[in-house]
């Protein structure tokens, strides 16, 4: 008898709230919270007389002096407004879909409101803040995308690190060498080949996939090291590739904000996107992709209908790794002109960590990106603008937001089915 | 198949820790070196600085008895930094090839803090009888050992005893101190730069908050201020605010990536007389200049930056606000091979030639003849006193 009222009470709640609904009640809890917080430490934390003006032309642009003049605390009580708005719509719990994208839209004005409240009575860049989003996002994109390669096919690539840097050291030593096109294609074939590296180990060997990547990091970093210090120390002309320089894409490159942005970059920005959006067709509408994909999630049954699983592998890591080396060479011939020990300094698992919440999808990874690109773009102006805030504190924000959008917007990833197991023919 | 694949396997491991040891130069295979002193590291160390330099004939060294045995230990960025390592090794190198130091005077390279311990360990093993250490987190190790080392003759440079244990200020008789009033060269190029930009916005940044860094990037932000007091302008200075003592900077020393976009950043709010402090994170600086077309300079620190630092970016240097390690060092290395030497800090001045204005190299011709008067005259009124800025106490 009790036991069947228990149970009953236990259907009724169940009825009563799914877990998307319990979600959508304490995401609009939150938001509510979150509305209260920002009228109340940005809107009403400025003086009411203050204005933020934020800079959306960049100096030497073809349309100058474009600014955005705003009330500091009028534009934080609108925001404010906004996102209690949104979290009243999410409490309502009509549109379940769209609580993590009414989530989204808050922390992006919470961060808006956060910027006015620091350039209250100042000025600052917001295009070049933008801008640099975009530049910061690239090798952590880069980074995910190579990862991505390897992992749709059940290989576990820790090595990003160790690829980015080593194709950065030959893609300059080379580069210097020669020219700086041989130098570009060195280190896109180094990344390659330590791709092929970690393949043989992962497929030939079975080696544990994470041990392996860990040992070709670490190689990467002690060769590199101690190349740079005996090499580059006795020929300094070796550390000198030049660079490729930003290419303006005529008429667009003009549009104030979006110009700058997307279409004055270099031309690694502009294949990190075009990479993009070639990998996403790739996967999900050739018949590489599908092959590729049923390698990852069932290699059996790929095996039985006739895909060479072994060889999708090999090929997938090595791309994975050639796009890496893209992304090394974007660190020393174009970000900077020459190698300096350690210059990825944990990049490449930033990387790794972009392509796990982006859900192993290549605009997700390019989203994720854009996330870390931002807190980092964001973590500068704060510095600049000069806020209350210490700059150690300031040094976590990247990872702080991004433990934030990872765990509250992301929610739950699911890995390919047979990711990290080698694959032994029977 | 499962035995050579562990073969393969084995290879590739060691191969990759024998990279990763030989990187760190010996730091972590101490154990080894106190086995066969000298013959591990020793000799690759003479080897290494044979390249650069004139050093002297191993047979007058060798007969010069008076010479000390120094051994220089830098900070992890190693002795390659083109910046206050390479200053101190200079200074030793030159304490060589006069004879005050003997031929088999190294350096060793801990690649982190970690193995600080261990390098000191090595050395006294070795024999070494003057111990240089560079840079501000050599602090503790330095007092822990100068204490348990009575024997050894000790030169510290960037940094005050203090008790490992309370912190309290701490005077050993074995012990010297090299720190430099950075701030007053800075002053004088904060003015300079002040005089010199276009835009009317200064910046600098660091690749750490640490009192060496910070009080270039003080001096300079003080310098821009002066020249605003004396000419009634509105010269601002972004990336450092001298009453909070905190300012912009990267968290690392070899992110290069994210010190150009530091750079980048710096530059979008219309600075064009930059300043960064960090050794090889200066160098992004350049690079966005280059790559964003803009007319403005970089100002070096330490060693004159337009030799000290690559070729490709020596004419984006302003000047340099220079740190004169290396002399400090062979000084302390001479008077203690003749018998005069004193513990105590010295401190690098103006007025002592410690530190000081590099030249202007190739923006030589830009500089107004009023403006260099202006920063010449400044110079001397800081060496004299005329001008009391508000100097970071360094020393005792």
């Amino acid at each position: 008898m009790t036991a069947q009222i228990a149970a009953g009470a236990t259907e009724e709640s169940l009825h009563r709230a799914t877990p998307e609904q319990r979600r959508a009640r304490t995401v609009g809890i939150l938001l509510l919270l979150l509305a209260a917080f920002v009228l109340w430490i940005f809107g009403l934390g400025v003086e009411s007389t203050d204005t933020s003006t934020f800079n959306l032309s960049l100096p030497g642009a073809k349309y100058e002096n474009i600014k955005w003049e705003v009330d500091s605390r009028m534009l934080s009580a609108i925001l404010a407004a906004v996102i209690a708005f949104l979290g009243g719509l999410v409490l309502r719990r009509t549109y379940l879909r769209w609580t993590n994208v009414a989530l989204a839209i808050s922390l992006a004005l919470t961060a808006l409101s956060f910027l006015t409240w620091a350039a209250a009575g100042k000025s600052f860049s917001l295009v070049g803040m933008l801008v640099s989003t975009v530049v910061l996002s690239i090798p952590v994109t880069l980074g995910a995308l190579s990862g991505l390669m390897c992992e749709r096919v059940a290989v576990i690539n820790i090595s990003i690190e160790g690829q980015l840097l080593t194709s950065a050291f030959v893609g300059t030593i080379v580069g210097s060498a020669a020219n700086i096109w041989i130098g570009f294609i060195a280190a896109v074939l180094v990344g390659a080949l330590l791709g092929a590296v970690l393949a043989v180990l992962a497929i030939r060997y079975h080696i544990d996939q994470i041990i392996a990547g860990v040992v070709i990091n670490i190689f990467a970093l002690g060769l590199t090291s101690f190349l740079a210090r005996r090499v580059l120390t006795a020929a300094p002309e070796l550390n000198s590739p030049g660079r490729f320089a930003s290419a303006k894409i005529p008429f667009f490159g003009d549009i104030p904000v979006i110009g700058p942005m997307f279409f004055d970059q270099n031309m690694f920005v502009y294949a990190t996107f075009i990479l993009v959006i070639v990998i996403h067709f790739g996967l999900f509408y050739t018949r590489w992709g599908l092959r590729s994909r049923s390698v990852g999630e069932h290699p059996k049954a790929a095996d039985t209908v006739g895909i060479d699983v072994h060889k999708t592998r090999y090929r997938n890591v090595i791309l994975g790794g050639c796009i890496a080396g893209l992304g090394g060479a974007f660190l020393t011939l174009s970000q900077v002109s020459r190698f300096e020990e350690n210059l990825t300094a944990g990049i490449g698992f930033i990387g790794l960590a972009a392509m796990i919440f982006g859900r192993w999808m290549p605009f997700g990874a390019l989203a994720a990106g854009l996330v870390f690109g931002f807190a980092r773009a964001l973590q500068q102006k704060l510095g600049i603008l000069g806020t209350p805030i210490p700059s150690e504190f300031l040094s976590m924000l990247p990872y702080i937001v991004t433990i934030i959008v990872v765990a509250g917007v992301v929610g739950k990833s699911r890995p390919p089915a047979a990711d990290g197991q080698p694959y032994i023919k029977q | 198949m499962r035995k050579r694949s562990l073969g393969i396997f084995g290879v590739l491991l060691a191969f990759s820790l024998f990279a990763a040891a030989c990187s760190d130069d010996g730091a972590t295979d101490t154990t080894e070196a106190t086995d066969a002193p000298a013959a591990t590291d020793a000799p690759d160390t003479t080897e290494a600085m044979e390249d650069d330099t004139d050093t002297p004939d191993d047979t007058e060294a060798m007969e010069d008895a008076t010479g000390v045995k120094a051994c220089l230990a830098t900070s992890s960025t190693g002795v390659d930094d083109q910046s206050f390592n390479a200053s101190a090794w200079e200074g030793v190198e030159a304490a060589m090839a006069s004879g005050v130091a003997t031929s088999e005077s190294i350096f060793l390279e801990p690649g982190e803090v970690s193995q600080y311990q261990a390098v000191i360990d090595q050395f006294v093993d070795q024999g070494c009888e003057h111990i240089v250490t560079v840079g501000f987190d050599w602090g503790e190790t330095t007092a822990t050992n100068a204490l348990a080392q009575e024997g050894i003759t000790w030169t510290m440079i960037d940094n005050i005893l203090s008790d490992p244990d309370t912190f309290a200020p701490l005077q050993l008789p074995n012990v010297r101190e090299l720190v430099y009033q950075t701030d007053e060269a800075a002053f004088a190029a904060g003015y300079l730069a002040a005089g010199m930009s276009q835009t009317g916005v200064l910046c600098t940044y660091g690749g750490g908050n640490f009192p060496t860094v910070s009080i270039f990037m003080d001096g300079f932000t003080r310098g821009a201020a002066h020249y605003n007091e004396v000419k009634g302008t509105d010269v601002t200075v972004l990336g450092w605010d001298s009453d909070a003592g905190d300012g912009i900077f990267t968290g690392s020393f070899s992110d290069m990536g994210l010190a150009r976009s530091t750079a980048d950043g710096l530059f979008q709010e219309g600075c064009d007389m930059i300043i960064p402090v960090g050794g090889a994170i200066n160098l992004p600086a350049g690079d966005a200049i280059n790559d964003l077309g803009i007319d403005a300079a970089l100002i070096g620190v330490d060693s004159d930056a337009f030799f000290a630092m690559d070729q490709q970016y020596a004419s984006l240097w302003l000047t340099t606000v220079e740190k004169k390690i290396a002399d400090f060092v062979t000084d302390s290395i001479s008077e203690h091979a003749a018998g005069s030497w004193a513990a105590g800090s010295v401190v690098g001045t103006l007025a002592n030639g410690g530190v000081g204005l590099a030249p202007y190299h190739d923006w030589d011709d830009r500089v107004s003849d009023e403006l260099r008067g202006e920063v010449e005259q400044l110079l001397a009124d800081i060496t004299d006193g005329t001008v009391k800025a508000a100097f970071t106490p360094v020393g005792y």
